[in-house]
This record gives C-alpha cells, structure tokens and sequence, in this order.
C-alpha cells in the first residue's frame, strides 16, 4: 500500500469502529466529521513542514487500524512495576486511551478535580461545544484521526483555587502488528483555579504499536497550571503527543516536555496566549541507539502583552536523531508581546544527527523577541579547566552531560518525576546515577 | 510615529530612477515557445550546442510548478503574456564606445554610471546591460592586459565557447528549480568573467542592469570563474522605470573558485519597488549560488536589497574544497507593499570549512520581510563552523518580520551557531537623538544605517555610500 | 629543592611564536613574580605550564618536582600538585561549585592512592575558608562561575587553590579588575598558604598586588622571555619608570 491508501484503509477500518462501539454516543457526529476530515487531509507527509525529519515511513509505513480495545488484564508486570515506581499518592491511569479504575490510586481525587469518562464527558456542554469548534476543521490529519478515534472521551475539570497535584499515567499496552492506539483527554482549569499535572508516557517494550495521544487544555482568566511531561516509549514504539494549551487572560502556564526514551517520540505543543498571559517552556530530549526524538513547539501570541521563553535541549548520541522545530508567532494584536526562545544541542557521535528550526514570524511593532540555537560538542574550554582541576576526560565528560540534562530536569515537579525522569535519562546517556547531585540541590555548606 | 503631509508627498516621489529611455526596440511580441527560444539563440548568432541546451531547459521547464513554499503573495504570472527580447535596434553591434547609440548613453549617465573610460570612477569596469542586451563593456583592453576575461554572456558564447561549456550549468544544474530553468531556455544577456591562475584583478568589475521595455522579462545570466590563487571583486547594480504593471526579473547567477581563489559578489538591488498601494513593481527571482571547489576558496556575497516588489533569492556557498569560507552579508529592506523571502544555504562538504551569515531585516509600512536560511553539516565536514545572526527591525505595526533557519547537522565535531533578534526601535535611542537635534525621521534613518553597518562594510566604498543614501530615501515617508 | 626548573622553553600557538627560549628557576618557598606589558608572553608561560591544548612546545624542557612535566597530560600536571588560577576562568552551567570541588579533591585524592574525603570534611574546610577569606557562601551553592561577576570568579579561583592545597601556584593576572578588599583577599589566600614546600608564580600588570604578597623574585617579561630578574625593589622601579627603559637597555 501506499501513504494514501493507507490512509484510506485507516478510515475505512476507522469507520467501522466507530459504528461499532460509539453509534450511540453523544460524541458520535463530531467524531464522524473529524474522521472525514482526516480522509481529506491524510497522514503526514514529507510536505508537512512540521513533519520534515520524522521517520515518516517507520510511524506510518505499515498498515495501521485502530486497536480493538485494551488488552485483557492483568498488565505487563513490568510496566505495572514501574507506574508503582513512580510513587503518586493520586494516579489516574488511562490503558490505551481509555480510563483504568482497576490501575488507577483508590483514595478520592482532591477537592475541586473531577474525571468524567465516556458518556458523561460527551453530555458536558462545555466539552460538547469546544469538541464542535473544532471537528472537521482540523489543521492536521493526524489530529483529526486522534479526535475521532479517541479511546474514549474524558474531561478533567480542575476548580481548586487551591494547588492541587495530580498525576495521570497514559500507558499502551496494544500488541500485534500494527495496532494504532488513540486517545484524546480535556482539561479545563476554571477561572482563578490552580494545578499541577505529572503527567507520563510509557509503553511496553514488546509494542510495536503507533500511539497517539492529544491533550486539549484550557485555562481560564487568572488560572495557572503546570505540567510535566515524560516519555518513555520502548525501542518499536511511536509515541506521537500532541497538547493544546489556551490561555485565557492573565492565565499561567508552565510545561516541561521530556523525551527520554523509545524508538520514535514526537512532542507537540501548541500555546495560544491571550492577553497579559504567560507561559514558561522547557524540554529535553534525547536519542540514542537509533531512536528519534523531536519537539514541535508552537507558541502563539494572540493577546497584548504576552510573555513567553523557552528552552529546549537535546543530545544525539550513537545513531540517534533529534529535531527542535519551534514557533513564535506575534499576531497583529499582541503588542507588547516579549518572547525568548533558545535551543541548544549536543552531537556526540558520527552516526548521530540534530536539526533545529528555530522560527520567528512577528506581525506586531512593539516587540521583543529572540531565538538562539547552537548545535556543538561539549566545550573544549571546559574540559580543559577541569582536567586543570585533575577531573580527567571520561570523568569530565559524564559531568557536563549530566549538567547539561541537569538544566531540564532540575524544573520538573513534583519531586518523585524529578528523579525518576533523572534516573532514565542518565541511564539513556550512560551517566553513573552517582552524577545526580550535579546541580547541587542537596548539597549544603552553609 | 510621524504622520505629517510633507513626508507623504516625499514618499510619492522617491523612487529616483523610475523615468524611461525613449529608445527604438526590437521586441518579440509577448509569448513563450520553442520558436521564441530558436530566435533568441539566432539574435545572438549562438552556436547549435548552446541553442540544444536552452530547448533541453525548455523542455524541463513545462514539466515543473511554480514553487509556492516561499512566504510571499502574488498573482498568478502568465508567462504568455510576456515578451522575452527586447533590445534597442542598432544595425550592427557596436564595436567600440563610439558606436554606441548616444540616447543609451545618457540613460547610464543619468543613472550615475557614465560609460566614457576617463568619466567612470577610477579602478572600476562596467558592462551595462539595457533589456536583453549588454550595450557596452569598459576597461576591456586594461582587463585583457592582466588575462582577464571580462564581457557580455552573449559575445562569451562566441569567443570563448569552451569555457562556458564547461561551466555553464555546472553550480546551478538546468532544472534546480523552476526560475533557473525558465533562466535556461530564454536567458538574453549577462556578464562573464574568468581570471586566470595566480591573477588579482586590478579593477573592481560591475554590471549594470537597466529594465526599460514594457512587458519584458529580464533574464540575465552571470558567469564567475576563478582560477587558482586568483581574486576579483565583482558589483552588480540594478533598476528600472516606474510602471503599474509587474514585471518579471529571473536571474542566475554562478560562480566557481578554485583553490585558494577568492570571489567576492556584492549587488545593490533597486528595482522598482511598486507604489505605497503594492501597484507595479519588479518581481525578482533570482537564483545566485557559489561553489567553492578548491582548498581555502572563499566566496562572499554581500547584498543590499531595497527594490522590487517581491525579491525571492538565496545567494549560497557549496564549501567543498577543505577549509573553504562562504560568507552572506545581507540588508533587505521592504517598505510600501514589498516582500521580501531572502537568505542562504550554506552547505559544508570539505573539512575545516567556515561559514558566516549576517542578515538585517529593516521591515516599514506595509513590507514583509523573511529569512530563511539552511546550514548543513555532512558527514565528512569535520570541523566545520557557521555563526549566524538574524537582526530584525519593525519600524510599523502592519509590517512583518519573520526568521525560518534550518539547520541540519550530521558530524560531531562541527559547531554550529545560530542567532536572532526581532525588536523595533527603542524609545530611549530616539529620545536620545531628539534631545541632540535630529528629528523622528533623521533619527530613525541614523539609527537603521548603524543597524546596517557590518553589512556595508562589506561593501566597496562607492556602493557603501550608495547604499547608505539608498536606504534614507528607501525610508522616507515610511516611518510610522 | 628546586620545585619548577624551566630550560630555554621555546612555544608558538597557530604558528605564532609566543615564547622565545624562557629560563626560570623557582625553589620551594619562594615566590617569584612575572612582570610585563600586554602581549609579552606571561599568560602564554601560564597556559603552556598548565598544559592548554592549542600550544606547541618547540623545544625546551620543563621539570616540576623531578618529573617531565611537559610529558603528563592537564589533569596528571594537577594531581602532581600544579594549580593555574585562570584570568578568564569558564563557567560551567549545570555544575554546582561544591560538586566541582568535592569531585576535584577526589580525583586528586585517589591519583595520590588516597581515600574520598568525607563530604562533611570537604563542607566544614570549605565554610572555615570562606569565613577567614571573607567570601560569600553562596559561592558554594552556584553553578561553577556561571553568572559571577569578574570579582566572584577570581574568589572562586582562591577558593579552589585552597580547598586542593598545591605545591606550585601559578595566578594569572588574578588581580586585573579587582577592588583593593578583593584584591587583600586574593593575597591573604596565597600568603596563608606560603610555605617551605610550596612556590608561587604570581603573573601581574601591576606592582600594587605585590605590596600584599612580597615576592622574593621579580622578572620581566618581554617578547616571549625574561629580559631582567631582581628582587622586590624592581617592581616599584617598574612601577615609576614603564617597560620602555628595558627595550631600550636591551642590546
């Protein structure tokens, strides 16, 4: 098959299931025009700027339907050992896009923070009437694909005024050949309200399965939410996330993206800022055997006086690849807008490969903005200054590895991430986890 | 900013080159077909081969689109209705300066470029091409002297065929895009140099390019061979009346450094830019690349582009000699309704080989300005090094300015650099000038020169200075 | 005993020669300070001693301690107990100072068949130094120079000296920049480490930073070698007459 028939083969499977499981399922027409959607714009392709160094035909090259439905429990021992590893007091767990109560923490969620799953997340008006907005106007195949073929719908509605932490662990477990797995979660902060998301991405090491993941945020005026992210894919996955953040006025947001692991991983972004809102970005990825790992970060300022800044790392190590695509755009009418975005890169081995694209595309006067990119080795002068302190090379360079990745991950929260995340990446890196005290933290002299 | 009257008049008047010479032409009336090319190539008493690779160009070029990846707007070109040839009717080919028409040598003259040997700025030779055709070379007899081969791409075709054989098409391949084809099938005119081994050429050397004709495309060709150990600097220069419709300028140019060879290209563009309501205006395709074949070539391109209505260009360096440099010096400008999507690719091939790109964006009034830019290491550049800066001005709330940089890096040893600033003018700088006596618009012409200047030191002094006047008249009436 | 012993030591950098045949002699105890204009060689004598890749030694021998020093690579020259404080120290992003330190003082440790100090030993060295230096202790908690200002990296460079303890100090123009409290914090840092086994060789523009460390040597460095050797009273004649004198003497 080629791309197009393949993508025609995605839809008609696509169409049965969704006949199947969800005719009778008050999401079933937006679903259906986002899938006819799909059919008009298709796959990604190598024309797609956005998708210019993906391994296209590894993701896409094979004949993809959508997974009949998790897999029976009980799960992988491993991948449960590992989601019991990372230690959250509140977990929701999602299985292949769908809503694991059995994997998920029993204690009540906190005050103000409500799951909807299934047919009460497609009666709730609010979600109904966004999920209208954008059914059939989708910008992107894939996301059209991801909306309608979603799992499952939810929606999780954060009111808190109050900081409420949550973490929500999105597994795929879907075996065979070619499953492709969807899943599609809302998040709503209301007005004034408060939150911060872990939020982690595992699959197991035998899937071979595509998996699409959308995350569909809004804050509302005052509200502030921060999120991190970690993925860790296994050496067949393609784990493809996309995330949409609007801010609303004089919202907040926070976000940090780690891609640590996994043959394939795609982190997409994309903050629309309203006005006076702000938004703080950081990332890291890393690809090492002959894994790829890329970010696709659109930041959009659409109201006045908006700020942004970026700062997005990658290593590419053995015969890896790693790719920074990142937008600014400044409409018009976001004067007063201040974005900084910077990329900096580490190439490591001859078989490896890094490409960045930082963009700027700025339609206001009043503006600040910048971007800065390098791609390099680690820095001779450095190294030079810490042999002169007797710190010899292999030694040397763990260090400024390990102070390299330091910079992203000393901002995840919370701390249980923090240290999981460190504790994979050192291990794709092959830095002794003796390393981690590198940035200080806990060191004191005082 | 400022909104007064006298500036707005000012605007309406500041495209200074914009008159037309009242000459008789012998033009091929508008249309595109092998005919069109057969004649062209008869005009020009080509030989078979040359005529065999423009219908071989032709051929490639109906079969390939218009490319639409570039960030400008405009309406579908019709490229019947566009006469192909067009040059003042003399009888024979002038052999000397004597035998030029007069009436074109005052079109140089007023343009500020007198032909006449004793009148040119010293250290300065000039072939001028009108339309399709080179009018006149200068300086030949001093620039034979020293080896140098310097005249029209229509009299290189004649005298020296070998060397244009071999080098024709070989930086700029016949179907690298759809411009550069067309640009192969119909090209009219251009300059070709060649500086032998070891030679420094004693003269700066520089073509001047006049559109007059209506309707007529302008498809000139240039040609740049650098032997070993040689040097030449080489300016380009260009305008054209002021007309309502668009007219359609595809260009390309080659060059070729050998080892140790320098080649430094330097343009101030200055077609007609259109008026404040995007009416008229060249549209500018040009295709320039550069390959630095031997060891320690260099080639440098630097331009000053402030005219047309849409410049779609990117001068490039293939660095493939070892320890080879590529640098681009770029100011663009766009004020009225210009657009602007300029910038380079850099492609490192050789080891130790260097690049560096300097790029200022100056977008005013209604102009929209875009860099984009490729750097790209290959696997065996070991050691390779590129800075690049991206410096970008808004000077009005409906102007845009944009920076797409790609870059592409595969060997670990290189280091690549990439920066890039978008702002507009700060308040403090104007405040500071007005406080010293200038007003808004000498302020804001003092302050964009200073924005310009790594760029026009780039620059022979006489075209420093051009440039540097070129840009205040550019930006009268713009500001606001 | 004769710590440093330099014989006609002879450099160039990209093809540049920068040392012309030096000849320096520093028994332990002493310290010898390097006096000249810019450009005349001293920081190249620094870098070249420190082992800085980019230098090339086209002849001469360098002995430190009875070893080729020439022979040992940058960290080996810094466990046989050579410190160069840098005029521009780098920073290092991501890298706290008390980690460098600690990990700076193990490596030197166990090059020497030493154990790894016990962190809350390093910690309590590092808190007396900072007090009796007068430093911030923040400067522990930092990224390794990155965001110090010139004063703060030149503290972090005495810190390092005296937290490794070395037996031959070379401090390149470690006072350029400095206020005169920070100056007498850089000069009570080497002078609390005088000692019969240590030397210092103290690279300065100027005679001020030798009121507070008194040299027992000073020599005068022009185009790639010492023109002239003395005792103290030749940096305050330096001081009131320039460089120019010694061009001019010289044959």
């Amino acid at each position: 098959m080629n791309s197009s028939e393949r993508s025609e083969h995605l839809f008609t499977e696509g169409r049965a299931w969704l006949a199947a499981g969800l005719a009778e399922h008050g999401s079933f027409g937006t679903r259906a025009l986002s899938l006819d959607r799909f059919r008009q714009l298709g796959l990604p392709s190598r024309k797609d700027e956005s998708w210019r160094y993906l391994p296209l035909k590894r993701v896409f090259g094979k004949d993809l339907a959508p997974n009949p439905g998790p897999e029976a429990e009980p799960l992988d021992p491993r991948l449960k050992s590992e989601i019991d590893s990372l230690g959250f007091a509140h977990r929701l767990v999602f299985l292949d896009g769908g809503y694991s109560a059995a994997l998920s923490s029993p204690e009540a969620l906190p005050t103000g923070v409500h799951l909807l799953c299934g047919p009460a997340a497609s009666a709730d008006a609010w979600a109904a009437e966004r999920r209208a907005a954008r059914a059939g106007v989708e910008n992107q195949g894939l996301t059209a694909l991801s909306s309608a073929l979603a799992r499952e719908d939810l929606l999780l509605r954060i009111s808190s005024p109050h900081p409420v932490d949550l973490a929500l662990i999105h597994l795929t477990s879907a075996s065979g050949e070619a499953p492709a797995v969807f899943g599609e979660l809302r998040v709503h902060l209301t007005a004034g309200a408060n939150a911060s998301l872990a939020q982690v991405f595992l699959s197991s090491s035998e899937s071979r399965a595509l998996a699409s993941h959308q995350t569909l945020v809004t804050v509302d005026e005052g509200g502030s939410l921060t999120e991190s992210r970690a993925v860790l894919g296994g050496p067949d996955s393609s784990l493809l996330l996309r995330s949409e953040v609007e801010l609303g006025r004089g919202a907040r947001f926070t976000g940090h993206q780690l891609l640590l692991r996994g043959g394939v991983s795609r982190s997409e972004l994309q903050v629309n800022l309203g006005e006076a809102a702000e938004v703080a970005l950081g990332g890291l990825a890393l690809a090492s055997g002959t894994s790829h790992a890329e970010h696709d970060v659109l930041v959009h300022h659409r109201g006045p006086r908006a700020k942004s800044q970026q700062l997005y790392k990658t290593i590419a190590d053995g015969s890896g690849h790693t790719a920074f695509h990142g937008r600014v755009i400044v409409d018009e009418s976001a004067g007063g807008a201040v974005a900084h975005q910077v990329n900096r890169n580490l190439l490591l081995s001859r078989e490896a490969e890094v490409d960045t694209r930082p963009q700027l595309e700025i339609y206001a006067k009043e503006v600040e903005a910048s971007h800065g990119a390098t791609v390099g080795q680690l820095d001779e002068e450095q190294l030079f200054f810490l042999a002169s302190r007797g710190i010899d090379g292999d030694a040397a360079r763990a260090m400024l590895r390990a102070a390299f990745v330091e910079e992203a991950l000393a901002a995840i929260s919370p701390e249980p991430l923090q240290a999981w995340s460190r504790a994979a990446a050192f291990a794709a890196l092959g830095v002794s986890p003796e390393l981690a005290g590198v940035s200080g933290g806990s060191l004191d002299v005082g | 900013m400022t909104d007064n009257v006298e500036l707005r008049e000012i605007a309406g008047r500041d495209y200074e080159h914009g008159w037309e010479t009242k000459i008789e032409t012998r033009s091929l009336p508008p249309g595109l077909d092998e005919g069109t090319i057969r004649f062209i190539s008869r005009e020009k008493d080509e030989p078979a081969w040359m005529l065999n690779w423009r219908l071989a160009a032709f051929a490639r070029w109906k079969e390939m689109a218009e490319p639409n990846w570039q960030k400008v707007k405009y309406p579908r070109i019709d490229y019947q209705a566009l006469s192909y040839y067009s040059a003042p009717n003399t009888k024979k080919r002038p052999k000397s300066l004597e035998e030029v028409d007069p009436e074109l040598l005052r079109t140089y003259e007023k343009l500020g470029i007198p032909l006449h040997e004793q009148a040119t700025l010293a250290g300065v030779a000039v072939d001028a091409v009108f339309d399709s055709v080179s009018v006149a070379t200068t300086f030949r007899e001093k620039l034979g002297e020293a080896g140098v081969i310097f005249c029209s791409m229509s009299e290189a075709v004649r005298e020296h065929p070998d060397l244009v054989r071999k080098y024709l098409g070989s930086v700029v391949p016949v179907a690298d895009n759809y411009f550069a084809a067309l640009n192969s099938a119909v090209f009219s005119d251009g300059s070709f140099v060649f500086i032998p081994r070891g030679v420094r050429c004693p003269m700066e050397l520089s073509t001047y390019f006049r559109i007059n004709a209506r309707n007529t495309g302008q498809f000139e060709r240039t040609l740049i061979v650098a032997e070993d150990d040689s040097y030449v600097s080489y300016l380009e220069g260009c305008t054209a009346p002021q007309r309502d419709e668009n007219q359609l300028h595809a260009a390309v140019v080659e060059l070729v450094a050998f080892d140790r060879a320098e080649i430094k290209y330097s343009t101030v563009q200055n077609w007609y830019p259109g008026d404040e309501h995007g009416k008229g205006g060249i549209y500018n395709f040009v295709t320039k690349r550069g390959a630095c074949r031997g060891i320690r070539s260099k080639i440098s391109w630097t331009q000053v582009e402030t005219g047309s209505a849409i410049t779609w260009k990117y001068p490039s360096c293939i660095l493939q000699g070892d320890e080879s440099v590529g640098e681009f010096y770029s100011v663009a400008l766009t004020a009225k309704r210009q657009q602007a999507d300029t910038g380079t690719k850099m492609i490192h091939i050789g080891k130790n080989t260097k690049s560096t790109i300097i790029s200022k964006g100056i977008s005013a009034a209604h102009g929209d300005n875009t860099y984009r830019g490729l750097v790209k290491i290959m696997p065996g550049a070991d050691g390779a090094r590129n800075y690049t800066q991206c410096d970008s001005l808004l000077l009005s709330a409906t102007s845009g300015a944009h920076t797409f940089p790609y870059v592409e890096v595969r060997n670990p040893t290189a280091k690549v650099e990439h920066e890039a600033t978008t702002s507009k003018i700060s308040d403090d700088q104007l405040f500071y000038l007005a406080q010293r006596g200038l007003n808004e618009e000498a302020a804001v012409s003092m302050i964009v020169n200073g924005f310009c200047r790594e760029v026009f030191n780039q620059l022979p002094m006489e075209f420093a200075v051009e440039a540097n006047k070129l840009m205040s008249v550019s930006l009268e009436g713009a500001v606001g | 005993m004769n710590l440093l012993e330099i014989e006609d030591l002879k450099a160039t950098i990209a093809g540049h020669e920068v040392l012309r045949g030096v000849n320096l002699v520093v028994p332990g105890g002493e310290v010898h300070a390097v006096m000249g204009p810019n450009g005349s060689g001293k920081s190249s004598l620094a870098h070249v001693l420190a082992g800085k890749p980019g230098y090339e030694v086209t002849s001469g021998k360098v002995r430190f301690m009875g070893q080729d020093l020439l022979a040992l690579a940058p960290e080996e020259r810094a466990w046989a107990g050579l410190f160069l404080a840098f005029q521009y120290p780098v920073a290092i992003p991501g890298v706290n100072n008390t980690y460098f330190l600690r990990s700076a003082l193990n490596a030197h440790r166990k090059a020497r068949g030493q154990d790894e100090i016990d962190s809350r030993d390093l910690l309590s060295k590092m808190r007396q130094i900072m007090k009796e230096l007068g430093m911030d202790p923040k400067l522990a908690q930092r990224h390794v120079n990155d965001g110090f200002s010139g004063g703060e990296k030149k503290h972090n460079e005495v810190l390092q000296m005296s937290v490794l303890e070395p037996r031959f100090a070379i401090l390149d123009e470690t006072d350029s920049g400095l206020d005169i409290d920070a100056l007498r914090m850089v000069a009570e840092g080497v002078n609390r480490l005088r000692s019969p086994e240590r030397a210092f060789l103290v690279v300065t523009h100027y005679q001020r930073l030798l009121d507070y460390i008194i040299p027992d040597v000073v020599h005068v460095f022009a185009e790639g070698r010492i023109v002239k050797s003395g005792g103290k009273e030749l940096a305050l004649e330096l001081e009131s007459k320039g460089y120019g004198w010694l061009k001019e003497a010289r044959p």
